[in-house]
Formats: C-alpha cells, structure tokens, sequence
C-alpha cells in the first residue's frame, strides 16, 4: 500500500527521517486550513448549527431562537441581520427599550474585478464606494483596497461593507455575490465592473427580489434596457449612451462621411461601435469595415493593416491596456495619417496618462470630464485626493460613488428600513434624484438613468469638453418601440447602409 | 477471504457516499450546499478526468477544459440556440465528452511527458480562443446566459437540493466507472503507459492507441464535469474554461493528490473552502491558494489524500489491529457489517 515506488535503500532512509516532521507540518496546515474554513463558517453562519440543535431540549433563549430559523431554513443567509432574526431575540431579552421592528445593522456587497486583467479598474471602483461610506460617518479600515469602511452609519443603522472581488468573468462574478447575498447576508449589492458580469448578476438577483443590485460601471445595454430585473438599478449610462454623440459630431462637424472601426470582439463595444453607426449612419454615412479584434490582444499589426486607405477617420473601442497598446501601434505604424475617434473608456482618465502625447486632440462622448465646473465634480476630486492621494476622478471611481451614495440617500429617506422585501426603499431608490459629480441624475421607468454626457477633447493630458449633451437617455433619443426593436447591437448590427 | 476484502473495499466507500448524500442536504445550508458541496462535486468530477489521466496513465494533460468546455457549450447551443429538448442535449452533451476526448488524445497520441503538455495546453487556448471568437456558434465573450435546467414531474433541478442530488450521484457513478476502467485490463495497459512506454510497445501494444483511449475515458468524466457546470452556473462563456480554469483543475488534482481519482473531489473541496471562506480572514485569497499548493507540493507527493495514505502506511500495526478487530466483529454478525 506504500504510495512510494521503489528508490534506492539510502534514500528511503533518508526520506523516512525527514518525512516525519515534513508530515507533521503538511497536517498542521491542513488542520489550518480546515479550522479557518470551519472559522469562516462559524462566523458567518450561526443558523445551520442551531438547526441541527433545535430537536434537543435547550435553555429558554436557545429555543425561541431556534423557532423562526427551523420554519424557514432556506433563509439562512440572511438571518444574521435582518428584522426576523432580531425581533424575537429582542423580545426575550428586552434590553431594547421599544422599537422591535428596527434592523440592527445593514450590510452592503461590493463588488468589481479585483482580480484579473481589470484588477486596476477594481480598485478605482472600491475608491468610489468608500468614499461614500466616509460621507456617513464611516472610517477607513486600511489602506488595502479589500479592507472595508467601518462607522458608517444611515438613520441610526450601522452599515457594514463586504467587499468581493471577481476576475471580469461571469461564473466567477455570480459566485463572489453569492457569497456576499446568502452568506454575508447583504441586502445590497453595488457593482459590477463589466458588462457581461452585469448581466450575469441581473439573471441571479432576479430570483432574490428583497436584494437590490446598483450597478457599478456594468454598461451592457440589457442589463436594463430589455427583460430588465425589478431589482436591478443603474444611475449611469451604458455603452451605448456613453457614446451618444459622437457619430453626429463626426458627421455634421468633423466632415467625415465614410469610416472604419476597430473594436473588442465583445458586447461592450458592440454597443459603442452601434451606438457611433446608428447616429452616423441615419445621417448618411458609410461604414467601409468593421474590424473586431480579441479581448486582450497585444499585436494590432494584422488589424491596422485591415484598416481600408480611403477611410476618413477610425473610430475604435477599447478599454485598458488594449487601448494603450492600439493607440501605441497605430501611432507607430501610420503617424495617425487617418485620424482617430474614441470611444469612452479608451481614453478614459484611467489609461489617460499612459497614452500620453498620442492622445492630444483624440475626440470622444463619455461620462465624464474634468473642466465641467460643476461644484461637486471639484468637492469629489478634492475629496479623492484627501482620502486616495494621487487619485483623480475617472468613469469607476465616479460611477461606484455615484451608485453607493444613491442607495444611502434612499436608506436614509426610508429610516434604513428594508422591511416588506425593501419595497419602501426601492421605490425611494427609483426616485432618486441629485446633482452628482457628473451632473443631474434620475431614473426612467426600466430603473435605468437619464444623464448628461460629454462630447470632449483630449487636451493636455484632460479631458475638455466640447458640448455639453444633455439628459442622453437609454435609446439616444430615437424612439423607443423601434429602437428596442432593432434588437440588440451586435458585430453586423446596426446594418448601416 | 480475498473476496470479502474486496467487496468491504467496494461497499464501505459506497455506503458512506450514500450516507453523504442522504445527510448532507439535511445538515447544509442553502448556501453551503451550492457553492461549497455542489461546486466542490462538479470541479472535482472535472478534476477526476484529469486525475485519472495523471495518476493512471502518467498523461499530464493541460487540455481538459477543452473536453469540459465542448460538454457545457454542447448542451447550452442545442438548447438555447436551436431549442433542442433538454434531454437530447444532454445526452449529445454527455457522448460529446469521450468525443472530445477521443480528438485531444488523437492530437497528443504521439507525444509524452513535456510535449504532451504543451500540444494539450494548446488545445485548451484554442478552445478558449474558439468560443471566444466564433461568434455565430459561440456567441463570443458574452456565451450563453440563463440556462434552465429541466423540470422533471415538479422536480425542478434548478432547485439546489435536486441539484445536488444529481451531481453527487453523477460523482459516485464517476468513481465508480473509472475505478471499474482501472480495474480491467484497460486499466492495465494505461499503468503501463505511465510506467514504461517502451515496454508496453515490447509487449505489442500501441501507445498511441492506449494514449488516445486513455482520453478517451477521461473524457467521459469530463464531458459530464461540464453539463453540470452548466446546470450550476446557468450559464458558460469564454471565462468558464479560460487559463485560468486550466490551472485551477491542475491545483485541485495536485492539492488534493493524482495518486487516487477520489483525491480530486478532496482538492475540489478544499480549494473551494479556501476561495469562499479565506477572504473572512485575509485579502490575500488567491495568495493563500498559491501557498496552499506550494506547500502541499513540497510536503506531499501526492497531496492531502497522499497524507493520508502515508500516514496510514506509516502505522501499519494501528491499522492492522482495528482491522482484525473488525473482521472479528464482522465474523461474528456475520453477515455484511452494517455501520
């Protein structure tokens, strides 16, 4: 049964010498490893225990406890902090004078791509939600980007944030705010990053209506525009609005007729791409290519030497380290003999400071701008910069405040009351109604936002506006049967011509 | 004598997987039995192919999330873009596995050792690169959302108990048909393989044959792993067999030890553990899985259940006197020991 195949006599004597202490060491860890899951389990999860406990006969406290947890098991996750859990407890202690009904605390989930190839873009986000927190009373745990907030507190009611962190893919994205909704029991969840994650999670908390889920910078049309989620909230544009603009610029103002664009293959840019032809195209321009290039593609050769000649701009979208490498590469390789547009995130204030000089003068729509003048854009930045040194505002940090500090105006409206499966506070939720950093902000009927955007220009390493767009809501402007009905933008869709 | 042994060999595992799967779902919670229990089953159901091909057949293959991600996408296009019944896909699904197996192990069947990693590490980039760029059949990046699982008689297997149920008999039926497949002469031939290739063609077999059937059985495990990643998920796209998932597998077969099929379900569940429950305690989850496998691979050969397994080896006279202990009691109620 010996697992060892058979080596030479002196080193099987050598090994059976040391194997000992190796052997205590790898069980110590193992027994490590398992007290911290059993930890974990402890802490978070105090049903399932007195579940198992509850036929034995226990002390008074123990079994009136017990009671509500065995009626209803498939609750468990959100036991530890909701009303049903704390009204009974109250009432045999009575150390609470009055006020049964009251949530003791309320726990918020964050979540963006703390992982993975948008891991930057995650921390960003996670500056967003905390400084939002510290607005109510909260204080920094750490400096690490996975410590949370704590303090924080709306109407009373402690707030407490869990934060999760996925790699940018669905599978990974529906299982960090599983883990957030049915173990760390939170009743809202604020993020995600990416567009298919976005619709991911849209299909999951459909099936959980008393959790509310606040978009962060997911940008996937559907995720409200068709079959949306009852729960599901986006005070931001998607891509498509982010984009909103630019295809009419470019025709009326910039004189381009016939254009190329390069894009990441995926949803997310499908929408920019379409948002760019829909405008364009309806006002008589031709599209000469599409060229769709691999998420996370480092060669651009092949792709920019697809680009037709005749062309008289490039419109291209993409995000992050793609957009840098692009912009490098077509510099390099053509001097931007054919000027190029942009789409939003590709020269977004993120990735800004590393496209340098090769951004000057690089046109693009998008949500944010940092010579708005608008009072709270400059308190945000100041604030940023306190809190987060060397950080200013772009589309994350922005768009994740935006998010939590619009939930914590509709928990304090409501006394933090998230009885009735938090029917009172999403409907205050849905009525939300502010001046953000980025402008006015408020919802249509899908819960998804109406809000200004920014026809802008790179110039001196910021973004300048050109016009201000205002009140860009979920179908540009068209209407809104025909535009939901030309379905979903896709590599072919908008036909154009 | 030699049959009793065997048949307590056969029965114990079995009655207590029978027990595991009438308990558990008494004794865990919603959350616990989805994301720890039914993850742990499937990743660990995916981990046995790959376990199998190491363990038995010394063929370290980097592919198998190719042979996973043609089971899941399968299922999912038949029924969510040509509307297929359920159950035919499944069943493509199911037969799609060995198929692809078959194709791997076909394009690997010449090479060994460093070679073969890299040629099915290739095959699983190219599945990746597939979904992700052939848009008409994959749907690209985005893949397939909101899979239902079927409904059979008010039996909802998106439900976490039905489930569950489902993927652990489908795990037990897995153990049990590659313990079968080792057992045979097959089995025979893929130890051969592993042991000396040379010898095993001196001895008239072909290796390239033996390779490719060896996948072949794999693939078996895998295509399944990948329906139930899909009826778990509810959905599968590029992500879902990434690089990241190649490594995740090899981690899971290597913590949990490729000496036995059963130590990838022990590495599923403690990589699944680590992932849901360390971020309590540390920021550094991903750090803490690295270290876990680091430590594991210099302490244990064969992993946690190699730890096991020594430790057992280490205290014969222990073990020796509990077993004629029990084969005593068993004599004496003779009959098969009830526990």
């Amino acid at each position: 049964m010996a697992p060892a195949p058979d080596r030479g006599r002196t080193t099987r004597m050598r090994r059976r010498k040391s194997t000992g202490a190796w052997r205590l060491l790898g069980v110590l860890v193992t027994l490590l490893l398992i007290a911290a899951a059993c930890g974990g389990d402890d802490g978070e999860e105090a049903t399932p225990p007195v579940t198992a406990a509850a036929p034995e006969p226990a002390p008074a406290p123990a079994t009136t406890e017990s009671a509500p947890a065995d009626a209803g098991p498939t609750d468990e996750g959100s036991t530890d902090d909701t009303v049903d859990d704390a009204a009974p407890s109250d009432d045999v202690t009575a150390t609470d004078d009055g006020a049964a009904d009251v949530t003791e605390s309320i726990t918020i989930g964050a979540i963006s791509t703390l992982d993975g190839p948008f891991a930057a873009l995650g921390d960003f986000s996670m500056h967003g939600v905390k400084l939002a927190l510290l607005e109510y009373g909260g204080e920094l745990d750490g400096t690490d980007t996975r410590d949370g907030v704590t303090g924080a507190s709306v109407a009373g009611v402690d707030i407490e944030l869990v934060i999760e962190g996925s790699d940018a893919t669905p599978d990974v994205a529906v299982e960090a705010t599983r883990r957030m909704v049915e173990q760390d029991g939170a009743e809202i969840i604020i993020g995600p990053l990416s567009g298919d994650e976005g619709l991911a999670l849209k299909d999951y908390i459909r099936d959980f209506p008393e959790v509310t889920l606040v978009n962060g910078t997911s940008a996937s049309q559907d995720l409200t525009l068709r079959d949306p989620a009852p729960n599901v909230f986006r005070f931001g544009g998607d891509g498509a609005m982010w984009t909103f603009g630019v295809g009419t610029y470019a025709y009326e103002v910039l004189g381009y007729r016939n254009i190329a664009t390069v894009a990441e293959d995926y949803s997310y840019p499908y929408d920019q791409v379409g948002a760019v032809l829909t405008e364009f195209c309806a006002l008589g321009g031709t599209v000469a290519e599409r060229i769709w290039v691999p998420l996370g593609t480092q060669d651009y050769s092949s792709f920019v030497a697809q680009i037709p000649d005749d062309v008289d701009a490039v419109f291209f979208a993409m995000g992050g380290t793609d957009a840098i490498n692009f912009v490098k590469q077509y510099d390099e390789f053509t001097g931007q003999a054919i000027p190029l547009v942009a789409g939003p995130t590709a020269v977004d204030q993120s990735v800004l400071s590393e496209l340098g000089d090769r951004a000057e003068g690089l046109i693009s729509s998008g949500p944010v701008v940092d010579d708005s003048g608008l009072a709270e854009f400059d308190a945000f930045a100041a604030r940023l910069e306190e809190v987060f040194p060397g950080q200013t505002p772009n589309i994350f940090n922005i768009y994740y405040y935006v998010a939590t500090k619009s939930a914590l105006q509709a928990l304090e409206e409501v006394g933090a009351d998230l009885s009735d499966g938090s029917a009172a506070f999403q409907a205050a939720l849905a009525e939300q109604s502010w001046q953000t950093p980025i402008g006015p902000v408020v919802l249509d009927d899908n819960r998804q936002a109406v809000v200004d955007m920014y026809l802008r220009r790179v110039e001196g390493g910021v973004q300048k506006t050109i016009e201000t767009l205002p009140k860009v809501n979920a179908t540009l402007g068209f209407d809104r049967d025909e535009y939901i009905a030309q379905g979903s933008f896709s590599r072919d869709n908008p036909a154009c011509g | 004598m030699r049959a009793s042994d065997r048949r307590r060999q056969v029965a114990l595992p079995l009655v207590a997987a029978c027990v595991g799967i009438i308990v558990i779902p008494i004794v865990a919670s919603d959350f616990v039995l989805l994301q720890i229990v039914i993850k742990s089953l499937w990743l660990g159901i995916a981990g046995a192919s790959l376990a199998f091909l190491i363990g038995q057949a010394g063929l370290i293959s980097l592919g198998q999330t190719a042979i996973f991600g043609t089971a899941g996408y399968v299922m999912a296009i038949l029924t969510l873009s040509h509307g297929i019944n359920i159950w035919l896909a499944v069943a493509c699904a199911v037969a799609g596995g060995p198929v692809a197996g078959l194709l791997v192990g076909l394009v690997s069947s010449r090479s060994s050792g460093l070679y073969l990693m890299m040629l099915t590490l290739a095959v699983g980039v190219f599945a990746f690169f597939f979904g992700q760029q052939y848009q008409p059949i994959t749907r690209g990046h985005t893949g397939f959302n909101g899979f239902e699982s079927p409904i059979v008689g008010g039996v909802d297997f998106n439900e976490r108990r039905p489930l569950f149920y489902v993927t652990a008999v489908s795990a037990v039926l897995i153990v049990v048909f590659l313990r079968y497949v080792m057992g045979s002469p097959a089995g025979l031939a893929f130890r051969g393989l592993r042991d000396n290739r040379r010898r095993l063609a001196a001895l008239g077999y072909s290796p390239a044959t033996v390779t490719i059937a060896a996948f072949g059985v794999s693939g078996v495990a895998a295509g399944i792993g990948g329906v139930l990643s899909v009826w778990y998920n509810g959905a599968i796209s590029p992500g879902s067999i990434d690089i990241t998932r190649i490594i995740e597998l090899l981690v899971v077969v290597t913590i949990g030890g490729a000496i036995r099929i059963e130590g990838a379900f022990l590495g599923a569940l403690a990589v699944t553990l680590l992932r849901n429950f360390a971020s309590d305690f540390t920021n550094r989850v991903e750090t803490l899985v690295g270290a876990a496998f680091i430590i594991v691979v210099l302490f244990s050969r064969h992993g946690i259940l190699g730890l096991w397994l020594e430790a057992r080896s280490r205290t014969p006279q222990v073990f020796g006197a509990l077993r004629s202990q029990w084969r005593l009691r068993s004599k004496a109620v003779a009959g098969p020991p009830a526990r």
